[in-house]
């Protein structure tokens, strides 16, 4: 049955996608409002003409992209230390440890082939149809990404 | 000595691990909220397009479409009124590029009239059971479910109301007047995939509290004509109905997707 179809799916992906999204975003709310708007598109639009998995990260990668692109604009007003110290826990956190700031640090492109590979776990195929690129670029995004966090975490080590 | 590739392979291991997804749940009632905007958005998403191949229908292919789907308002002309009104939210974002497609609603494939007539469900396509309604009923009314199920194979159409009338067995007599229509309730195309459901809700007064004059009766069930359809099915549901002609004859509402409140 239709209904209880997306209902399942909601149950088994809704905990994982907003996860996902948690690690990017600076708090449980923008990540629930970002997990809630993609499932609200995916099953708006509900078909059994695609993959609705990947379309719900397709989804949450563009929701993503302008949160992204929103949040940069305000660090730029605000100051920069302030807006990153709320995830960072009491102490000199080690270099890399802030994901987003480590993120940041990485073109588009690079950062959301890396989330989508090593966070969600999608296959270099999956990822490359979720982004619309092909397979030899994401793996040439992949290894940059890769290169330039071992950049940034050889840094810590003295 | 350490490869250092291999060192920091390990070292990104320990990176990804100290970064790895932890699930975080969904708030009580998500999923209906979620299922609820998402419906609306199909909503004025489909009423959009609709409103889109009536105005070309009108324009080009006005004749040909009537003779084709025969009187009762399939389109209507006020479904232009309501696209705007619940627009997508803010959070929507400007990259339409990436949302697939509304399948098979484009204005140019549906603007002929073998489209429009053969995308309908037939009652031949059609399972229809009566359920009670899962909210139960308001103080003083009761609510039946007619649910319709896609149990063909193909993706078909419902739009607007059902014929529905009480009787007494599968070709028993009619008993009172037919449900009338729910009219405060704007309907909307219902796109059926196969094994989709879609459903209407039969409202109906307490039959105790119309008397003396109601005459209340047993009935066994509903005829049911889909719409646009000559074809009925009578859907088993023993209930209570009043036979005097005209009092508590109920209301039926437009076929909405899902089985959802």
């Amino acid at each position: 049955m239709h209904e209880d179809v997306r209902r399942d799916f909601f149950a088994a992906n809704y905990a994982r996608l907003a996860g996902w999204v948690r690690r990017q975003v600076d708090d449980d709310e923008t990540a629930h409002d970002i997990a809630a708007e993609a499932f609200t598109r995916l099953l708006s639009r509900w078909s059994d003409s695609y993959d609705p998995h990947a379309y719900l990260y397709k989804v949450a990668v563009n929701l993503l992209r302008d949160h992204w692109r929103r949040s940069v604009r305000e660090r730029r007003v605000l100051s920069l230390a302030a807006a990153d110290q709320r995830d960072v826990p009491d102490g000199r956190p080690e270099r890399g440890d802030d994901l987003r700031a480590t993120l940041q640090l990485l073109p588009e492109h690079q950062r959301t082939a890396l989330l989508l590979h090593y966070l969600a776990g999608f296959s270099v195929r999956e990822v490359s149809a979720i982004v619309g690129r092909p397979e030899g670029t994401v793996k040439s995004d992949l290894f940059h990404a890769k290169a330039r966090i071992r950049a940034e975490l050889d840094g810590t080590d003295d | 000595m350490t490869d250092p590739d291999d060192q920091f392979d390990e070292q990104f291991e320990g990176w990804l691990d100290r970064h790895r997804v932890e699930p975080l749940g969904p708030a009580p009632g998500a999923y209906e909220r979620i299922a609820r905007s998402a419906r609306r958005r199909r909503t004025v998403r489909v009423t959009a397009v609709a409103a889109a191949v009536a105005v070309a229908l009108t324009g080009a292919t006005g004749v040909a479409y009537r003779i084709a789907t025969g009187p009762g308002p399939v389109l209507p002309p006020g479904a232009s009124a309501s696209p705007t009104r619940s627009a997508p939210s803010s959070h929507e974002s400007p990259s339409p590029s990436l949302e697939p497609p509304v399948s098979a609603e484009s204005p140019s494939t549906s603007a002929t009239s073998t489209t429009v007539q053969s995308t309908r469900c037939h009652t031949g396509e059609l399972q229809v059971t009566a359920q009670g309604s899962p909210g139960g009923g308001a103080a003083g009314s009761v609510y039946h479910w007619l649910v319709f199920r896609n149990v063909s194979s193909r993706t078909c159409t419902l739009y607007g109301y059902p014929g529905v009338s009480w009787v007494t067995g599968p070709s028993g007599q009619q008993v009172n007047d037919p449900v009338q229509r729910m009219t405060d309730v704007t309907p909307v195309r219902v796109e059926l995939a196969p094994q989709g459901v879609a459903h209407a809700v039969v409202r109906q007064g307490q039959p105790g509290a119309f008397e003396p004059q109601c005459h209340a009766v047993q009935v066994a069930g509903f005829r049911v004509y889909p719409p646009d359809e000559t074809a009925a099915v009578f859907v088993p549901w023993a209930t209570q109905a009043c036979s005097a002609k005209g009092i508590d004859v109920g209301t039926v509402s437009p076929i909405v997707a899902g089985l959802n409140e």
